[in-house]
Order: C-alpha cells, then structure tokens, then sequence
C-alpha cells in the first residue's frame, strides 16, 4: 500500500487536500486510541506533504530560475522599518548599528579577526538585532562571510560560536549538519597544520623537539632521516605513528596545505617489532642441514649422540650469533651514513626503499655468517653445498625483509591468518605462541631423527 | 468528571468542561489561584495554598514551596520530622486541589488531566504522574502545558491559523509553534528551559539587593525565613514595577529596616541576562517547524511572568509586532486541561479536535565509531529526532564491535549534543549475544515514545529471535513501586486541615507574618487585632467571627498599603 493510497489520494494531490484527507482520517485513528494505525497515517502524510512541496518548489523554481539574488555585497533590507512591523517601532527609529556589514566582510578578509569578532558582539547587542527575521538573516551572512572568507583561525571560529550563541552540544546550529561539518573541519584542519607548522618549526630550532613531525613531513636526505630514526626512542616512534595515521586518515590534504611531501612508506620506517621470523629459518634451515650431513657424513658412531644434542647446539649457537649481531648493529648504525650511500648505490630501490629497508651493513653482510655455516656443514653432499648457502642467504634475507617492512602485516601472521579462517575456530592462539611452536617442530624431528636412526643401526 | 489541573511553580489552578466552555473551579477561600505550598500546621496538619504560604514566613521549617523544580530528582525537603520528595509534596497539593474542586463539584473526582512544562524530561514526566497516584487521582494524560494553552485559544478561533506560544510560568519556559487546521491542533515544535521562570527573576532581584547592601550589613540571609521574607519582597517589587517608575525594595527584621529604590530602567539590567536566554528555544522552535516568523498568525502569552511589561515588550520587539492580549495568562493552561479533560471523556458538547502533540528532544542510544584503525566510543546515535509527532516508534540496527563479544550495553540518552558526554542518561539495557564475529550479531533498537511523553526501549536480536524490553533503573529520579506504595499509605494518615476552617486560619497566619514583618507601634497594633479575633473565635458565633474577619481584613489590607 502505497502512501496515497493511505490517505485515499493520487498523486497529484496538492498541500491543501493532503492536510484535508489526514485530518478526516485522524478522526477514525486517534494518536490515544490506536497509536499503530496513527502512526502509519501520520507517515504517509508526512511522505505525501514532503513530496508534494517538493513539486511545488520545482515548479516555482521552474518559474523563477532567473532571479538569483546577488550575494556579493549584502545589504540589509530592512533599512527602514518594515510596514509590518506596525506601532512597536514606529516611534523609535532604529538604525544598523556601526561598522557596516561591508566592513565587517573586507576586516574578515583581511584576516582582523579581532576586530570581527568584537563588531559582532557590537551588532548582537544593538537593538537592531532583536527582531529574529533579522536576527536570523545576519546569521545567514556571517555563516556565509565563514564559508567565503579564504582563511580564519579556529580560536576566532570559537569566538564568533560563543557571540552567536552556535552551540553543538546543545544542538543550537545556524544550519545544517553537513555546512556545519565543513566549518568544523576547517577548524581542526588548521589546528593541526598549526600543530604540526609549530612541531616543524620547535625541530628547525633545536633539532630536539618535534622530531616525528620532521622525520614524516621534513625534507631531509636519506641519510640524515637514517640517522634520525636510528636515534628514535619508543615515544618518539609513538608520536611518529600517530601523527602520520592521523594525516593519513583524516587529513589526507594537510602535506599539501604545508607545501611538503610525507614519507609515503613511513610504515616501513617503524622499527620492526620482531625478528622471529628470520630466527626460525635460520634455526630450521641449519637444524636440517646438520641432521642432513650428520647422516650423510663419514662418522656415523658419533652421529647419535650429535643428532641428540643439536636442538641445544643449534639454539646456542643462535643465542650467541644473536649477541654477535647486536655488537655488530651498533657499529653499523654507527657507519649509517656510508651505509646508506653504499646501499642506495648496490641494492635494488625495491628492498633499499629509501633507507627504511634492507641495508648492506646492517641487514645484508649479517646474512652471509648463517649462509656460511650453511657452506660448511654441508661439505659431504657436492649438490647440497653450492645450493644451500644461497638458501640460506635468501631465506634469511626474506625474513629480515619482511621483519623491516613493520606495519604490513608478515607473510607469517598473514598465512596464519588464512588458516584460521579457514579452519575456524582452532586453539590457534596457544599454538602461536612461541614456545609452543618450537617444542612440537623439536618434537617432530626428534620423532623423525628416532626412526631413521633405527634403520641405520 | 475528570478534572484538569496546571500545576505550576507558584500558583496551581483546577478546571473542569460545563459542557459549554471550561471553568476555573474556586478553592475553599474563593480564589481560583492556589500557590503551589504545602506545609503542616501546629497539629501536624496538612495545610496547603494561601494558608501554607502565610505560614512560609513564619514557619519555614513546616512549610515548602517551589517543589516543582525537584520533581524527577531524588532531592527531599524536610517538613517537621520526615522528609518528603518533590513527587509527595505535589501529592499534598494534589490532594488539596482535587478536595477543592469536589467542594466546587458537589460531587467525587478520580481522575484528572495534568498539565506539564512542554520541555519536561521522561523522569519529571513519571514523577508528575507518582504525584497524581499519591493523591489519590487517576492521571488520565498528561498535557503539554503551551499546548493545553493552544487548545483553549484554538477552539475560540476555529480558522486555520499557526500561532507561538511563549509560555513563561514561574519555573518553566516553553516555546511550542502550533498549527490548526480542519479540526486538527498539531504541534509542530517544542523548545524550552526547565529552569527560568518568574521565580528566577526574583532570585536576581533579592542578590540585587543582598549587593547593593552589602551582605555584611544584613541579617543572615540564608536562613529561611529572612529568604522568604526578600523573596516575597521581590515578588513584591517586580509587580509593582509593573506599573509605577520607583519603587522600593525593604527589609524589616526586629526593630532595624533596610531599603534600596529600584527604577523599571535597573530592573531591565538587572534581569537582562535572564531575559538573553528567552531567545534561543524560540529560535530553535522555529528552525525545528521551518516557519518563518512572518507565517506566525499569532503570538500567545501565557504563563503569570507574561504579565511584566518588560517580557511583553521584549517578546514584541523580538516578533515585531504586539502578542495577543485577550488570553488570561494564568488560567489558559488549566482551562485547556479540562478541555483536554473533556475530550478524552468525548464529551458531546466539544466538537471534534484531535490534536497531536511532539517529543520536545532527541532520543538514542551510545555507539562506537570506526576513527582510522580504531573506534571511537561516546557517539550518540538518534533514534527518536526531536520534534517527531507523537505517539511514535523508531527503530534503528547497530552491530557488535569485538569478536565473541557476549554482551552489549546499551545506553540511552536523551540530549543534542553529538557525544552522549553532554546528553542526559536515562537508562542501560545489558543484552546478552550469541558470541559470533564482530559486527556478525545486529541488534534492531526499538523506541516508543506514547502520547504521554513516556520512553519505551526495546531490543530484538533477529540472530535468535530474542527480545528484550527496557525497564530503567539505577533512576534516583523514580520511585520503585513498592517505594511508592509505602509512601501512599504514609500520605494517607496525614489529616488535612479541616476545610471550613481554612477561611479563619488563613487569616491567623495572614496576623502572624505581618507582627513578625512589622516594626514599634505597628506590631502592637498586629497584636490587638490578633488578639481580638482570637477572642471572637472563642465565642463560636459565626456571626460575630465573620464580622471580625471582614473588618480585621479590611484594617490589614489598609496597614499593608502603609508600609
């Protein structure tokens, strides 16, 4: 059923038989007696009365297109007393007060936002004001000098809200949400360019405050943003964060307000969270090789008691490389700038990504020690020990790759995800958790190490 | 016979349909105001109107006023040895109104129509309808209190018209915009400040005078009854400077006197700041019904703080052009109740009018908004938009937010603002839900808000077809039932002060605040005349008391214009 058939109407009707036909049904479907029959009427009038302005206002407008009122310079038009007004005003002459509308708009311009906001209250206060019909119209202006004028700065926004008396939490706006909304933005969009104008201006004049607004928005070489997030503490990365999802999520156009470009991979800048993932290949790709050239190896004697210490040789070893590697990160961290050139100059920009990805001192030569132990133990099969140094290399190099690229998530946590999904619903937590990982691989290999032991001997 | 009644802050009126045209009914001493007090007398009485409010000054520890501002609060005033909720004190007063008009009636009255402010939250709303229970009344509807004014001047107009009713009582402010066609009275807009009223004026007027004096000066004006005495003194001035340019605002306490002369002029700054806030609802009003002030065909004075000129000449200033003046501001809102009284009785005489009335603000619930890679809690969510026609029911769907999330809180808010921080709560509804992933559970919201003005929440999970209503609590502004019970029986054994005698008590009360007022000679003079009627009433002759009475009155009405 549709509205006008509610309302027993076609639908053409006009405003007047709408309001007729609702009333004669109201009759028979009181608000007090039958508040569910009442509601349906009420929603088709309101339905048929919203349409049928509709069509009247088209065909006004149809009429009319022509006369579009000149907003440029604003007059008042009730300069004089309107007629309607009658005998309350007639005996006083009241007049606009000082500084004129015009002025007002150009001081606006102007950016003299002082002395606006003082003719406003000076205005809000006259006599002139009180009537609403033009209340209301000075309100529409000075909503609409807000909209035109190119700049304004939140605090006068404030300013002109409080003399207005445009209040949002008391749902006092001057019009509707969406033009309210893009005032509101305006003002949070320049409080943070100011924001960030003042962190960038705080980092040109002691290089030590306002460092995230410099390392995301800052022009700077490679080397000196290198530099620069080597010495980032977990606040500083905190703020870097935050800042850069804020610019990306809700103000997207803010780099361009300033004139500078951000870091567009500034996810790959956040220090990576964990290298577990290269930990693990390491710890298995050498577990296997030495399990593979243990048993391929001359002294098969020796062999058990070797296979049923290495998942405590392999670990140590790692333990110890891994504190290897921290002496080793400091001083190239220590050599950032040569290391940066040397890398921007060998590696491909792909995995170089401007300093935030895989370096050559850092990264690249730290992978070269698993892959030679890889080298080594493999000795005694000839295939094996021209493939799985570069196995080794590559997958490490992978990892620690995917570790650097920070904010993305992991192949790892990705796949694991896709199982989960697929799976369901899976005690997958307690599986990710490390330890637990490790002790089922241990305890696979080990089960796997006992059977071929068993037929070798 | 179901009766209206406006019961307001300062004064309260009870009328009723005679099949003709509605009555204000009289009370027990004759006047068709009564004030808005109650009290106990020396016997542990209840007392209530023109008596009570003699006996404010000269008892203010058994005497309350003004009670209307606390309704919907928890807040209690003590009177003798128990204290009472605002809903109670309404009861009192209640009570002796509906005793009044069966006295007028000849005959029983059980139910009533009561009027409320137009901008009357669900809480004051539930505590207006406690009150009318514990009085023994069955609340047939409650009525906006702008548009029970409507009703009244609407059915003497019978056109088509819209008109603004800007009702400034003397603790509440309404605006509402009506519209009346072919029989139909719809309320397009309501708008209003619960708190500024007449008596809000004179709170200003007395700081005013404690400033002017200085405060080290005066007696302790915090004690009650000096604060009645500069209130009533107030009230006093503000009326009087209705008229006259100069008039003088004093205070007499024992033998010294202190005085301040106030010009209409000071009295317009003095007042102006409350005067600044008349002027958003109305704008508000307005921008809700989308009329322009030029489509008004009539602006409505109602309410007894109307009657200042400075209000009217601020309403004629800010509409540009002269409100209608035929309305009898204090006894519009009781004589649309009754007729409201009479329609939902569908008395013959009333030719048809159905009138629809709005629900004056926003109704919803909390939610969370996604903000980058997060969300945002806080967000109010509207269901209910402000200025809906009522009776009405709106539904809208939110999601769960987390994974395996087992419950969902749901609160509910009443207010504009766009975070629930600034909106007032009314009540929480905890929803238990299958744990599924986020956003797999929907939760269709319900609210019906009925012609009373009264909320209902509902909740249905389509995901197993569960339903759940909203019964609010952890409200301190509502009385549980069984609280209302206990206070019912507890009201009960309360005797009223017999009504026949209320003539001559009055004036005893009336005796006994002017000797404690006035000064020297004048005092001595209260106590002869006090003591003579005394006298007279020890005799028992009704003849001899009623001559006394005329002829003390006519004496105390010459000595107050004295002073």
């Amino acid at each position: 059923m549709s509205h006008w058939q509610v309302l027993d109407l076609t639908p053409d009707a006009d405003e007047r038989s709408i309001k007729r036909a609702y009333a004669r049904l109201l009759k028979t479907c009181r608000p007090d007696d039958d508040p569910e029959a009442f509601q349906r009427l009420r929603e088709a009038y309101e339905t048929s009365l919203a349409e049928a302005r509709w069509r009247a206002d088209a065909d006004e407008e149809h009429d009319e297109d022509v006369m579009v009122a000149p907003l440029a310079v604003p007059i008042p038009e009730h300069a004089t007393p309107a007629p309607t007004l009658g005998h309350v005003e007639s005996t006083i002459t009241i007049n606009p007060p000082e500084p004129s509308l015009e002025r007002m708009q150009q001081w606006l311009t102007d950016g003299k936002e002082r002395q606006v906001v003082d003719a406003l209250r000076h205005w809000l206060a006259s006599e002139w004001l009180l009537p609403f019909e033009r209340r209301q119209q000075f309100e529409q202006w000075v909503l609409e000098w807000l909209e035109d004028a190119p700049d304004w700065s939140p605090g006068f926004f404030e300013g002109v809200c409080q003399a207005m008396g445009w209040d949002e939490n008391q749902g006092n706006l001057p019009c509707e949400y969406w033009r309210w909304d893009r005032l509101i933005r305006r003002c949070e969009i320049q409080a943070m360019e100011q924001t960030v104008r003042a962190d960038l201006g705080k980092y040109e004049a002691d290089k030590v405050h306002g460092q995230a607004a410099a390392l995301l928005l800052g022009p700077m070489s490679d080397e000196q943003r290198r530099g620069m997030a080597d010495a980032f503490t977990a606040l500083d990365w905190q703020r870097f964060s935050q800042l850069a999802e804020t610019i990306e999520y809700q103000y997207p156009e803010l780099p361009e307000r300033l004139g500078l470009k951000p870091l567009d991979n500034w996810r790959d800048w956040l220090p990576a969270t964990s290298y577990s993932g290269a930990s693990l290949f390491v710890w298995f790709s050498l577990s296997v090789l030495l399990i593979v050239s243990l048993l391929a190896g001359p002294r098969k004697g020796n062999g058990l008691g070797a296979l049923l210490l290495m998942p405590l040789f392999v670990p140590a070893l790692l333990w110890i490389g891994n504190k290897v590697y921290q002496v080793w990160h400091t001083g190239a961290v220590f050599a950032g700038h040569v290391d940066v050139r040397l890398s921007r100059w060998l590696l491909p920009s792909r995995m170089y990504r401007q300093g935030a990805g895989l370096l050559l001192l850092r990264h690249i030569i730290p992978c070269v020690v698993p892959a030679g132990l890889a080298f080594l133990w493999s000795e005694h099969v000839t295939w094996l020990q021209w493939v799985s140094p570069v196995v080794v290399f590559l997958g490490t190099l992978y990892f620690t790759n995917a570790a650097l690229s920070g904010g993305k998530p992991s192949l790892w946590a990705r796949g694991i995800r896709a199982i989960k999904l697929k799976v369901g619903r899976l005690p997958w937590h307690l599986i990710q958790s490390k330890g637990m990982l490790i002790l089922i691989a241990v305890a696979l290999m080990a089960a796997w190490v006992y059977s071929k032991m068993k037929g070798v001997v | 016979m179901i009766i209206g009644i406006d019961l307001g802050t300062t004064n309260s009126l009870v009328a009723t349909w005679d099949g003709e045209r509605a009555r204000i009914l009289p009370n027990a001493l004759g006047n068709f105001l009564t004030p808005s007090v109650v009290g106990l007398d020396d016997h542990g009485q209840l007392v209530a109107g023109e008596i009570a409010r003699e006996r404010l000054h000269t008892h203010p520890q058994l005497t309350a006023a003004l009670f209307k501002r606390y309704m919907g609060s928890a807040r209690e005033t003590r009177l003798g040895g128990r204290a009472y909720r605002a809903e109670e004190l309404s009861a009192m007063l209640l009570r002796s109104l509906k005793e009044d008009a069966e006295r007028a009636l000849g005959e029983p009255v059980h139910e009533a129509v009561i009027s409320v402010p137009a901008y009357f939250s669900d809480a004051q709303r539930k505590a207006t309808r406690i009150a009318g229970e514990l009085a023994g009344l069955k609340i047939e509807k409650l009525i906006n209190e702008p548009t029970a004014a409507a009703l009244a001047y609407g059915l003497e107009q019978r056109n088509e018209a819209t008109f603004l009713v800007f009702d400034l009582g003397g603790g509440t402010f309404d605006v509402s915009i009506l519209e009346l066609f072919e029989g139909v009275m719809e309320v397009r807009a309501s708008a209003g400040d619960n708190f500024l009223g007449g008596e809000d004026f004179d709170d200003l007027l007395v700081e005013h005078f404690i400033n002017k004096i200085g405060a080290a000066d005066l007696p302790d004006t915090t004690q009650p009854a000096i604060a009645q005495r500069l209130r009533r003194e107030a009230q006093q001035v503000r009326h009087a400077l209705g008229q006259a340019q100069v008039t003088a605002f004093t205070l007499r306490e024992q033998s010294r006197e202190w005085s301040i002369e106030l010009t209409q002029g000071e009295l317009a700054e003095i007042v102006r700041p409350l005067l600044d806030r008349l002027r958003a609802p109305i704008e508000r009003a307005l921008r809700d019904a989308r009329i322009k002030v030029a489509d008004l065909d009539e602006i409505l004075l109602v309410g007894g703080t109307t009657r200042m000129p400075l209000v009217r000449k601020l309403v004629a200033s800010l509409f540009g052009r002269i409100p209608a003046m035929q309305l009898n501001p204090d006894e519009v809102v009781a004589q649309g109740a009754a007729i409201q009284a009479a329609l939902q009785a569908r008395h013959a005489s009333l030719e048809e009018v159905v009138l629809t009335d709005v629900c004056p603000y926003t109704l919803g619930i909390e939610t969370s908004v996604r903000q980058g890679a997060g969300f945002q809690n806080g967000h109010y969510l509207p269901i209910i938009e402000r200025n809906t026609v009522v009776p009405v029911s709106r539904s809208r769907t939110v999601y769960t937010l987390s994974d395996n999330q087992k419950v969902v809180t749901l609160g509910i808010y009443q207010g504009e603002s766009r975070m629930v921080s600034h909106n007032i709560f009314l009540g929480e509804l905890e929803i238990p839900v299958p744990p599924r992933k986020a956003g797999e559970v929907a939760l269709d919201v319900r609210f019906t808000y009925d012609n009373n003005g009264l909320l209902e929440a509902q909740v249905h999970l389509p995901i197993n077809g569960e339903t759940r209503k909203l019964v609010i609590e952890n409200n301190p502004g509502v009385l549980a039932p069984d609280e209302i019970a206990q206070r019912l029986s507890a009201l009960e054994a309360l005797k009223v002060h017999p009504r026949d005698q209320q003539v001559n008590t009055l004036l005893l009360a009336r005796l006994d605040r002017l000797y404690q007022e006035s000064l020297g000679d004048g005092r001595e003079h209260i106590a002869q005349l006090a003591n003579y009627f005394q006298r007279m009433l020890d005799t028992q002759d009704e003849r001899q008391i009623r001559e006394a009475r005329s002829d003390i009155t006519q004496r105390l009405a010459h000595f107050e214009r004295e002073i």
